[in-house]
This record gives C-alpha cells, structure tokens and sequence, in this order.
C-alpha cells in the first residue's frame, strides 16, 4: 500500500470515528473546514512522526500543512523517501 | 418488574422504565462507573484522551504564531468555532480582564492553577499573590511560559511553574491555598469522573473561607443551539433546511470536547462536603461571541459548614413585562429592598435560540435564506448583561447573576442588593430560582460515548430479553447521569422532557 492511500485511511478512520462518512477529496479541508478537530489532528501527526519520521520539534506545526490529504502527503514526501503516489 | 429486572445487570447503578408519548417503554438507565472501567477499558480510554489532548496543545505552541506571540498575551489556539480563524485579539483581551478582575475580586492570596497554560490569567494575577503555582500538562506551553516570566519582573519568585497532570495533587498539603483556577480546561478532561476527581482534590487544597473558580466551562444546555449557530452561520443561502439539520446532528455527534451543565456542580456539595455553596455566573463582558454566549463560570465555595442563604423574592420577567427603563424605576422607588428577577431574556443567545427553534419546526425542503429572512423579522427583546451591570454601579445596588436555573433559552436571573446591606468581602448567597428536575438528568457530555454506546445497548437489551416476557423489553434506552424523584418515584415527565431535548432535532 502507497503512503497516500495509508493517509486516506488513516483520515477516513478518523472521520468515521466522528460519525462522518461522507466522502473526502484529497484537496478538502479537513482541520479548518471543522471536519476533524484538534485532537484529531495528533493522530495525523503521530501517524506522520512513526511512519515518515517527521519531526515536529524541528520543524514547527502548522495545521494547514495537514489540512487535506494532499497537504499531508507533501509533508509526508518532506520526511521520507518513499513515494507518495497518487 | 421491569425497572428491578433491568437493575439487576450488574452495570447498572440506577434505572427507570417509563412509557413516552407514544407508549412505547422507554428505559434510562445509569451506569456503574467500576463496570464502565472494568469491562470497557474506560480508565485507560480516558488516559489515551489526556495524552492526545496533551499533545494537541503542545503542537499548538510550536506554531510560529505562539513563537511570535506578544508577552503575557498569547492566544494561540482560540479559534473562532463559526470563522475557523483566531478569536479577534480585542475580544481575547476583554475574556482575559473580566476573568482576571472576576477572580481577583475574591482578594486571593495563595492560588494554584490548573491548566495555566501560556499564562494569560497567571501573569495578571500573581503580581497581586503572595503564592502562585501553575501547572500545565504540555512542556511545549510551560517552556514558552517560563521564557514569558523572565522579563517579568513583577512576578519574581512568588510564582512556581510545573509540568503535572491536572489530577496530580502529590506533594500538595490540605488546605494550604485559598484559590485553585482551573479556567478552560476542564471542557479538555476525558469524563465526567475525571472531573469530578479532579475537584475532589482541590477541595482538599482549599482552606476554609476559599474557593475553586473553574472558568469558561461549556454549557451543555445550551450545546444545541451552540451547534446550530455554528452551522447556520457557515451554511449557504441555497441550502435546504433539511441539509442543515443533518450538518448540526453530526456536529453535536462529533463534539469531543467535555461540556457540563450547571447542574453537575450545584449537585456537586452532595459528594465533596467542603463545597458550601456554589455559584454559577454567565461571563462579563459586552462582546458577543462563543465564549460569552456559551460559557460561565462555576466557583465552589469551600468551608467548614453551609453557608447561610439570603432569601429573595424572585419576579418573572415577562409576567412583569419588564425593560431596563422599568428595573430603573423600580430600583429608584425602593432604593432599600432587594429585587429579584428571574428568566431574563439574554441577548447574547437570543437570535441563535430563535433560529434554533425555527430549525426544528420548519419544512425540510425550505432554504435557509428563507429561514434568515423569518428571523431577521422578528423583534428581540434580549437584555446585555453588563447594562444591568451599569445600571446597578449607577444606583448604587450590587448585582450578581445567576445562570443556576440551566434553561435551554439561554435566559439568567438577576438580583439586585442595596449596597449598604452588603458586607463587600462577603457577598450573600442567593437563593437562586430553582432549575427543572429535567435539567440534572444529564449533567455532562459523554465525549467518546459514541464509541461505546451501541454495544452498552446490545448488552442491555440482551439481558433485558433474557429477562423479561417481549413484550417488557424496552423500545428505547438512554443513558442517564442521573434520575430525578418525585415522592420517591421515577420522575417520569422530567425524563421524558430531557430525553426530548437532547433529542431535539
């Protein structure tokens, strides 16, 4: 499995987990469309620090980075050299 | 029969079986905290949700936002619910100096506080303490904190900073500080036993004549219209009603954060016996947002034996047909006497509460525009809290407000005193007009209920078949935090009308 559909997965997860099915594109505010709240952002960023080894004391936080899928795979790209295809 | 056989599953601490409107067996039931802990995991669901909570605020000080951040000013992390933006710095200040000035009003001395984050109440409060302990479970917020305090000399060495779980009271001794704060925060607390523990420990803290001042709680009451006011003011002209209302359900659904009624910490003296008295205060301020809208402030008032009650006659406002002209008058014409005024219509809310009520009746297939438009219609009659505040500073009357009564329109009670009658340092207790037994029948949020519910049904209903004749079984079950009696029975309207408004859309 490509490291971005593990992020659709982990997104749709937690958008499931809030009683939320409907679909997601991969450029659709997920943080500041309200869609997933900040708790569940931590999810997002301990997914990207174990897995694409993101360090977030290096490098800030900044929700937008991890605002739609497509942000999230540019951040991921950031920290890995596993590809991210589409 | 019915109610006994339910009780004897052994999760169940409490329950009542009624029939609805439409006679169906409706069963509401309250569960043992020691089952919940035992058979679901919820202690150690609970600490998993303080870790992510932790983390989550931690992240939001390595922004470079909270890097930039002016001294003693940093409000990383308010986001507007309805813009998605950070609440207008303007309105920060004015939560910031009327919760400063709120507490400070008590004359604290030795306060330890809870959750004291980037140190908006700490570095206003502390210059005027002998003794101030905050603590913060995040070391991202402590160490941007710590660099804060370092170019303020005024705080010295009376301040002492530590990185501690909320519920984590070790090495504290009983009644050594007269305040704990613990101010937006708790709507972060896991459950309503994390709460409660946490209070329990404070109470312990506090030294007679002290209190717990626990700031900017969510108000579950009026969660609802909070949740319709969000959607409807992010929602399109062209969309329909019946798309909105599923946009508010899920919102209401997805809510993680703790919200409480008031009537958790009124009925709160019953379990920690130093709580003496408790007040439930709307915030000041004449900004009208999420905070002063949704939010009040909870003080448990700590000491040795109950504190003495002044009785005051309450009037209704509407059966008065009162304004602000008309209090004027009658506080002129007896400067003397104090003057109670119950379900004053509240401005803050106001609008947000029509709406609501309009969401719920309306066809599906209207438009929202059409539902804009029924609203800006209507005339308001809403009162600004602070121009009570005003009008009592000019005729010389203290005030106090109350949002005890926990009414889902978001309406407060009002008692003016003659100023002479009132001792400054020590305010009467108000005999406040008293809530409906419907609203102590949920007293907080469940923020991962979801998550548990269906099988907590599942298993209810399983024992209730192999119980019970099919035609016993309960159509519907509810949780419940608690259930109100009248004459020793199931108070069985005020269950209903609960259930109906948690239900109402």
């Amino acid at each position: 499995m490509n490291g971005k559909m593990e992020i659709r997965l982990l997104v749709e997860r937690l958008l499931a987990a809030n009683g939320d099915r409907e679909p997601v594109g991969d450029d659709e505010s997920l943080l500041i469309s309200g869609r997933l709240q900040s708790i569940d952002a931590v999810e997002v960023v301990v997914f990207l620090e174990e897995r694409f080894e993101i360090d977030f004391a290096e490098i800030g936080f900044d929700r937008d980075r991890i605002d739609s899928i497509n942000a999230i795979c540019v951040l991921a790209l950031s920290g890995s050299s596993e590809a991210c295809a589409s | 029969m019915i109610e006994a056989a339910v009780r004897r599953h052994r999760g169940i601490r409490e329950a009542a079986v009624v029939r609805d409107e439409t006679g169906a067996l409706a069963a509401f039931v309250r569960w043992s905290d020691e089952y919940l802990r035992d058979e679901l995991g919820f202690e150690a669901d609970d600490a998993l949700a303080v870790s992510k909570w932790q983390k989550a605020y931690d992240l939001s000080q390595r922004t470079k936002e909270a890097r930039e951040a002016t001294t003693g000013f940093n409000t990383v992390g308010w986001i507007s619910s309805y813009t998605r933006q950070p609440i207008p710095s303007a309105e920060m200040r004015e939560w910031v100096d009327t919760t400063v000035n709120d507490i400070l009003r008590f004359r604290p001395r030795r306060v330890y506080e809870i959750g004291c984050g980037s140190g908006l109440l700490l570095t206003r409060i502390a210059p005027k303490c002998d003794w101030y302990c905050g603590c913060d479970f995040a070391p991202a917020v402590l160490d941007r904190l710590l660099e804060q305090l370092r170019v303020l000399p005024s705080i010295g060495d009376r301040v002492r900073i530590e990185q501690r779980a909320a519920d984590d009271f070790s090495g504290f001794t009983e009644n050594s500080v007269d305040t704990v704060v613990i101010s937006s925060v708790v709507q972060y607390f896991p459950s309503a036993a994390y709460l409660t523990r946490v209070l329990d420990r404070a109470a312990r803290l506090v030294r007679p004549g002290g209190r717990i001042y626990v700031g900017d709680v969510r108000s579950l009451p009026l969660f609802p219209v909070f949740a319709s006011s969000v959607e409807l003011f992010r929602a399109s002209d062209e969309m329909t009603v019946g798309g909105l209302r599923d946009l508010i359900r899920k919102r209401i659904g997805r809510e993680q954060e703790l919200l409480a009624s008031p009537a958790y910490f009124r009925l709160l003296s019953r379990q920690i016996a130093k709580i003496v008295g408790v007040e439930i205060r709307p915030l000041r301020g004449n900004a009208v947002n999420e905070m002063s809208g949704y939010r009040y402030q909870a003080i448990l008032h700590i000491g040795a034996e109950k504190t003495a009650i002044r009785e005051t006659e309450f009037s209704n406002w509407s059966d008065g047909r009162l304004s602000l002209k008309k209090i004027c008058d009658l506080l002129q014409a007896r400067p003397d006497t104090a003057m109670g005024i119950a379900n004053v219509p509240n401005v803050r809310v106001e609008k947000d509460v029509l709406a609501a009520n309009v969401l719920g009746v309306v066809d599906p297939a209207s438009s929202v525009r059409s539902v804009r438009q029924r609203i800006a219609d209507c005339s308001l009659a809403g009162i600004n809290p602070e121009d009570l505040f005003s009008l009592a500073e000019r005729l010389n009357f203290q005030i106090q407000l109350s949002w005890s009564s926990c009414r889902p329109d978001g309406s407060f009670d009002a008692c003016f005193l003659p100023r002479d009658l009132v001792e400054q340092q020590q305010p009467p207790f108000i005999d406040w007009p008293v809530a409906d037994a419907s609203a102590s029948v949920y007293l907080t949020s469940a923020p991962r209920a979801g998550k548990h519910r269906s099988e907590l049904i599942a298993r209810l209903r399983d024992h209730c078949i192999d119980n019970l004749p099919a035609e016993m079984v309960p159509a519907t079950f509810s949780f419940v935090d608690r259930i109100p009696e009248v004459h020793g029975d199931p108070d069985a309207s005020a269950l209903l009308a609960a259930q109906r408004a948690s239900n109402w859309l």
